[in-house]
């Protein structure tokens, strides 16, 4: 009987790779990206080799200090709202390359941006018209040698020891302006890399510990910020001289081989620690799927599914049957981003308490992609909204984590996926300190979490991709940015039911700021269909669509002394205000944004856990009167009787009540196979497919595999 | 408790009664005045002066015992202080807790959401109104609130610190409805008044705290200021406060009393570094459960942080630094996935370590300290406690040494040295990232119960090479509330852009402003230090302001030596000033005026100097040889194994006396712990130095 991965885990040769899709181009080697941990050098090996069990925990928590001392630096000293928010990084990585600790901000970027540390060494180290040399300093935003999208910004600077190269430190975040054709650097228009911006892959731009003013002049000329991009990069710069500094000391205190044997160290007992873990699961075969219903700035379906073959100590994961490459948007991932966003799920919950987050954790998972897909796309599309498309499989990441986890000791770590359900509005234009500035609030960083297996998905938890980001505060907003908010809370029916509800977002309503006008353009999917699913019987977080009211009359009616309810509930419900009501999808080209204009938007609502009607009525009652829910929902969902005030519970007719639910759904019931035969019966618009590919396969009609990325050996080609 | 009479100082100790706090004070009043050889209503009716740390306020928080409290707000913004900056959900807790995201649980509010409403108004950050406010809205919603049945008003506006009419607005509608001269008048705490500084989270946490306590906080301290005047005491009663300095109770607020003691510890820790020639001093203090830490840089400049986190909220006060981390005697060590973990959970005080015999099974860092030989069972604690070594060695065996195949003493030594590996790291993350210095120009002050025996570990892990003891250790927070002088600080944000790098002009065109807003603040300070009795010359003002590059948030205190600005050239020079400050601490390259350089905040210090203690300095012909209790036999690691090892008596020590390691010193209170390679030493003021011997 041959093995689940012998019978389930393939490449497909030329449809599902275990590499990204395209190949060498300049600044770019695809092999550098997909390989994983670089072999332990004699050095790492002979200090490894002197290192106590209690001096090797010592030594990690100091370097975990270090890099959590540079991600508060960075911080701080940083302009860019999404690194003063937390969307940023900062790691020690091995001299040939590894990531060892990192401190986050997001854990998105502790797999990525290693691949050109490993180029330089294997390009550029020994080549006479670049080098290597203490006090280098590099930057790269290219996605395609191994980053998110070229808004993601990184330094880093080799950290020598007597002569010899002993560690890498970097750093880096979401500056978001590039120079792309919109601005604020999401372009969801683009078609092609060459409407995003600039790209650099890896450049020295200093030496001897300085910044080089003429290319320092260049970079900052090419985007629309130059004052925010010099801050930013000096930033990043101050930072690595810091670790550089700190991780010294400890070479000098400690003796170099213990140190760095010491971070060989860590990513030895991550790989362990990550087997232990999987050897703890049982074995099995793990399916999700998700659906998206964006492209850029027009809606159609596109798929993305995701199986999980788990067994022994080895995870793979397989992403095949996806939906083509998006030629006309940005919505297209590459393989290395693809394994690094389902990282995000693994180190906070499937890999929950194994610290640090370090890249030793997935030598045990395996990815294998289908490509071209939008999952793994080619080089010359546009990736800027790749950070949108991988997280599809960090979705379905969860849906079959939570699986896998609910029978083991890990339960705990059971929960619906976190918000991903993405509206988010870039505002550019004066601020009223008469500063010029492009950029999103802080208020993306505060999704709503997932319903959990023992109780409620937190509100506002925080950003998708890492565990550690702040949404500022409005005051401080109201000083930084264009427009002005009129409402942050959390808002009504706008989360997961279930027997655990998810959490809500933080919802905001805007509007221009008065004289100077701003202008706004934004970014998002999942206005029509979710990706914030429910699990075991949980309903979804709900779709998430853009909301825009034109010319509102907003300000006569408060002049007036009318009392108006800002919320998107209210708004939607009741449209209370005049204006024109606009729904479209959530990316959207740059366009005027005037003082009657109003914006609603949130990051949405995480999913909910488990069959509302088994949600306690206490519950149901608490959230009736916080007003997160509606009287209808309480009664009509939930299945809750209530008296006249809707501030009790009647226990016996809540009873009767839930049983006639279930009998309703008994009689809706289907068998299995006649539920199948009707589905594939169905199909949608035709309008809606343009984007999908083939249906149901979205792949060629002579691609015969099935749909679950299932195959037999003998199946396989060649 | 400390008593200071003349020149001696006496300790009082004495239990806490958690059911009434004063009832402890007055004992371990009662104590100290014994030991003094006065009886108490003497000791109080010739005392100058009476310093006071409380945790009254710290455990009605905990307990969450406070007002019942309404809060009105910007509508739309109701849900602020619940949800905060998303990430607030981590305020407060460890690391690993704060990267656990699965199991995010935000804390208990203090307001719940049904006594948060909102009135409609709106505020820019330029004070101009974009939504007025409307009366008969605000009456509405005041009429819920009291219908809740709230104690109190809370009001926090948005931009209420540039613009205060709304709150104000709030606060007359509400003093119309609830006069004070009629019972149920209503108290009313309008957040500019408080805390006029930008951040509407913080403000409103700021504000809550504050509002939460007050009643219960000035209750407790009227109820032993009147026990005290019944027993004839005279003077006034001072509490010591976060900010790092003294005030009377009228010019306190309830939130500046939490955490007061160790953020004494640090000004007591200034005064006696002058003292011994220690500008810089990483304070540890090491007790049963927690260990805290605080800076003290240059002498002079104690390490704020200007939005702390309070109990499990963020809140914005200039609060003397100091850090807990869940490290102490008490921390168990127990296997996961089978590596050796110790703390942050604690065994307490009760059941306690093992070796306490209360109950305790698992083995706990003192549980280490007693099998390594430090701890002398026989003496713990001035012979208050009684150990049980047999208990310790067993809890060991049986949960760490069997399973990973060690010796017991073995696993005593890896407890020990994770610990303080954790605590020294943990030490220099503090001193390297608060304040960008080098741990090895700081000298380590020893503090609480275990500190002294743990000091050189730790200090080991935080990179620092001196390590001082002191007499007065166990009581080392209440002795420093004697070191501090009456203060009140005083902030407000003020935005004026200082530096425009376009044109390079410096903002000769606000001095104006600032210097009105300076005279405004300076007219408060010297009102209130008139009401705290001192003469105007007396008092000392100092002006600080928090400056940045361009849209920074990050913000670094400048100070401004005349109290205000003369015109282009002081503005200049104030730049210049920050330039280098802030080169200093990121490096110059860092630097960037490019962006222009703001300022974004007033604070100003009125200090009024209180009379303190005059150390004596130790007689030094005492042989240290009198001073030899006898020897026991303590582990030092694998390089050194078992040593029988002197025992000195601490307190019967002279000057001058030099202490090759290992050695060690008991008192009452303590065990200082000399290893191999460190050098314990007295000097005239009877400090304990532990030095690394290079």
């Amino acid at each position: 009987m041959p093995s689940l991965f012998d019978r389930h885990v393939s490449l497909f040769d030329g449809l599902v790779y275990d590499r990204d899709v395209y190949g060498r181009r300049p600044g770019v080697d695809p092999e550098l990206i997909c390989r994983g941990l670089e072999p332990a050098s004699e050095i790492e090996r002979r200090g490894m080799a002197r290192l106590s069990d209690v001096d090797a925990d010592i030594l990690t928590h100091k370097l975990s200090s270090i890099v959590e001392e540079a991600r508060d630096v960075y911080m701080a000293l940083s302009i860019s709202e999404g690194i003063i928010t937390g969307d940023m990084n900062c790691g020690i990585f091995t001299a040939s390359g590894d990531p060892v600790v990192v401190g986050t901000g997001i854990y998105f970027h502790t797999l990525l941006n290693n691949a050109q540390l490993k180029y330089i060494l294997k390009y550029y180290r020994d080549d006479p018209s670049v080098g290597l040399a203490d006090g280098d300093i590099f930057f790269f935003n290219e996605e395609l040698a191994g980053g998110i999208h070229n808004l993601d910004m990184f330094s880093a600077m080799p950290i020598f020891w007597q002569g010899e190269l002993v560690a890498w430190a970097e750093v880096g975040g979401h500056q978001g302006e590039t120079g792309s054709i919109t601005p604020g650097g999401f372009a969801p228009t683009a078609k092609s890399r060459y409407e995003e911006g600039f790209h650099m892959p890896a450049v020295r731009i200093g030496r001897d510990f300085r910044l080089r003013q003429d290319i320092l002049d260049y970079m900052a000329g090419t985007v629309r910020n130059s004052l925010v991009f010099a801050a930013d990069l000096k930033s990043r710069v101050a930072t690595l001289f810091q670790i550089r500094r700190r991780f010294l000391r400890e070479v000098e205190r400690r003796g170099v081989e213990e140190v760095v044997g010491g971070m060989r160290r860590v990513l030895v007992r991550g790989e362990e620690n990550a087997r232990a873990r999987l050897r703890q699961i049982d074995d099995g075969v793990f399916r999700s799927v998700l659906f998206n219903d964006d492209h850029g700035t027009f809606f159609g379906l596109t798929r993305v599914p995701l199986v999980a073959v788990k067994e022994d100590d080895r995870l793979a994961v397989i992403l095949q049957g996806v939906s083509p490459e998006n030629h006309e948007g940005p919505f297209n991932s590459s393989w290395h981003l693809t394994r690094a966003a389902t990282a995000v799920y693994l180190f906070s919950y499937f890999f929950r308490g194994l610290l640090p987050a370090n890249a030793g954790l997935l030598e045990p998972v395996s990815y294998h992609v289908e490509g071209p897909s939008m999952m793994n796309a080619p080089d010359e599309l546009a990736h800027g909204l790749a950070n949108q498309t991988c997280s599809f499989a960090t979705q379905n990441m969860y849906m079959v984590g939570a699986k896998m986890l609910f029978g083991s000791e890990h339960r705990e770590a059971v929960q619906a996926p976190q918000s991903r359900n993405y509206s988010l509005p870039i505002f550019g234009g004066m601020n009223r300190r008469g500063y010029y500035g492009v950029n999103f609030g802080g208020s993306t960083n505060a999704g709503g979490g997932g319903g959990r297996f023992d109780m409620d998905g937190e509100h506002a938890l925080g950003f998708y991709w890492g565990p550690w980001t702040d949404a500022g505060e409005v005051e401080e907003q109201d000083e930084r940015l264009p427009h002005l908010i009129l409402a942050r809370r959390l808002d009504k029916n706008f989360h997961g039911f279930g027997k655990y509800r998810g959490g809500t977002p933080l919802l905001e309503v805007a509007m221009g700021c008065g004289e100077a006008d701003c202008a706004m353009s934004s970014w998002g999917s999942c206005d029509k269909v979710s990706f914030n699913y429910g699990l075991f019987g949980g309903y979804a977080g709900p779709p998430n669509p853009r909301l825009v009211i034109r010319d509102s009359d907003l300000a006569e009616r408060v002049l007036a002394g009318e009392d108006v309810e800002l919320g998107q509930y209210a708004l939607l419900a009741e449209r209370p205000l005049g204006g024109d009501y606009v729904l479209t999808s959530s990316s959207k080209d740059a366009e005027g944004f005037g003082e009657n204009d109003l914006v609603v938007h949130s990051v949405g609502a995480g999913g909910g856990y488990g069959d509302v009607l088994e949600r306690d009525p206490e519950l149901v009652l608490a959230d009736l009167a916080s007003g997160l829910i509606t009287r209808d929902v309480a009664e009509k969902i939930y299945g809750v009787a209530l008296d006249e005030t809707g501030t009790r519970a009647d226990d016996k007719g809540t009873e009767r009540r839930r049983a006639r639910i279930r009998r309703d759904r008994l009689a809706k019931g289907k068998t299995f196979d006649d539920f199948s035969r009707g589905w594939k019966k169905k199909r949608p618009p035709a309008a809606a497919l343009e984007k999908y590919g083939n249906w149901p396969e979205p792949r060629l009609a002579t691609y015969d595999r099935p749909f679950w990325g299932l195959y037999d050996n003998g199946a396989k080609r060649g | 408790m400390v008593y200071i009479r003349g020149k001696a100082l006496h300790r009082g100790k004495a239990d806490t009664t958690h059911y009434d706090l004063k009832v402890g004070f007055m004992n371990a009043t009662r104590a100290a005045a014994e030991r003094a050889g006065v009886a108490l209503d003497d000791a109080l009716g010739e005392a100058d002066s009476i310093a006071y740390s409380t945790t009254v306020g710290t455990n009605a928080l905990i307990e969450r015992r406070g007002a019942r409290l309404g809060l009105i707000t910007t509508k739309g913004f109701e849900h602020t202080v619940h949800v905060g900056r998303a990430r607030n959900w981590g305020d407060g807790l460890p690391t690993e807790k704060k990267y656990d995201r699965g199991r995010a649980v935000r804390p208990v509010p203090l307001i719940p959401q049904d006594r948060i409403v909102g009135v409609q108004e709106r505020i820019d950050n330029l004070g101009n109104v974009i939504i007025p406010m409307r009366d008969e809205d605000v009456r509405a919603q005041i009429r819920y609130l009291v219908d809740r049945g709230v104690r109190g008003f809370v009001v926090v506006l948005l931009n209420a610190y540039v613009e205060p009419a709304h709150e104000n607005r709030i606060g007359a509608l509400i003093a119309e409805q609830f006069p004070e001269c009629y019972l149920g008048h209503m108290p009313v705490f309008l957040s500019h008044q408080i805390s006029p500084k930008a951040g509407e989270y913080r403000r409103s946490m700021t504000v809550i705290i504050d509002a939460y306590l007050r009643d219960l906080t000035e209750g407790h301290l009227l109820r032993l200021t009147d026990d005290l005047r019944g027993i004839g005491y005279r003077r006034p009663v001072f509490v010591a406060k976060n900010t790092g300095g003294l005030s009377s109770l009228s010019r306190s607020q309830a939130l500046h009393l939490l955490g007061s003691s160790p953020a004494a510890s640090v000004i007591g820790s200034d005064r006696l570094g002058e003292l011994v020639g220690a500008p810089n001093v990483i304070v540890s203090d090491m007790g049963g459960t927690s260990f805290d830490v605080g800076l003290v840089v240059e002498g002079r400049d104690r390490v704020y942080e200007y939005d702390p986190v309070v109990d499990r909220f963020r809140v914005q006060i200039p609060y003397v630094a100091h850090w807990s981390v869940g490290a102490g005697g008490g921390s168990i060590a127990r296997l996961v996935d089978g590596e050796l973990r110790v703390g942050p959970d604690s065994a307490g005080s009760n059941p306690g370590p093992a070796c306490y015999g209360r109950g305790g099974e698992e083995p706990t860092v003192t549980d280490a300290d007693v099998v390594l030989g430090y701890i002398n069972p026989e003496n713990f604690l001035g012979g208050r406690i009684r150990i049980d070594a047999a208990r310790a060695e067993a809890a060991i065996r049986r949960r760490i040494a069997e399973p990973l195949g060690r010796s017991v003493t073995e696993a005593a030594w890896d407890i020990k040295r994770l610990i303080d590996g954790y605590m020294g790291q943990e030490m220099y993350r503090i001193c390297a990232l608060t304040s960008g210095q080098d741990p090895r120009d700081f000298v380590l002050f020893a503090l609480g119960g275990a500190g002294p025996v743990h000091a050189t570990g730790y200090a080991d892990g935080a990179d620092v090479g001196r390590v001082a003891t002191f007499p007065v250790s166990s009581v080392f927070g209440a002795f420093s509330t004697l070191t501090m002088d009456v203060l009140q600080t005083y902030e407000r944000t003020l935005h004026l852009n200082l530096y425009s790098h376009r044109d390079g002009s410096y903002a000769a065109d606000d001095v104006a402003r600032f210097n009105r807003e300076v005279e405004a603040l300076v007219a408060i300070g010297e009102r209130d230090m008139a009401e705290e009795g001192f003469d105007r010359a007396a008092v000392t003002l100092e002006l600080e302001i928090h400056m940045c590059y361009g849209q920074q948030r990050q913000t670094l205190p400048v100070p401004v030596p005349g109290l205000r600005l003369a015109g282009g050239g002081d503005v200049k020079a104030i730049c210049d000033d920050f330039n280098a400050r802030y080169a200093e601490k990121y490096g110059a390259g860092a630097c960037y005026p490019e962006a222009g350089i703001e300022m974004v905040e007033l604070r100003l210090n009125a200090l009024g100097p209180a009379e303190k203690h005059e150390f004596r300095k130790l007689r030094r012909d005492r042989k240290p040889e009198a001073s030899l209790v006898g020897s026991r036999l303590a582990y030092w690691g694998p390089e050194h194994g078992h040593v029988d090892t002197p025992v000195y008596r601490r307190e019967t020590l002279g000057a001058r006396v030099r202490l090759a390691g290992p050695v060690l010193c008991e008192a009452d209170d303590t065990v200082i712990v000399a290893p191999p390679g460190w050098r314990l030493s007295i000097d005239d003021w009877g400090t304990g130095w532990i030095e690394r011997l290079e």
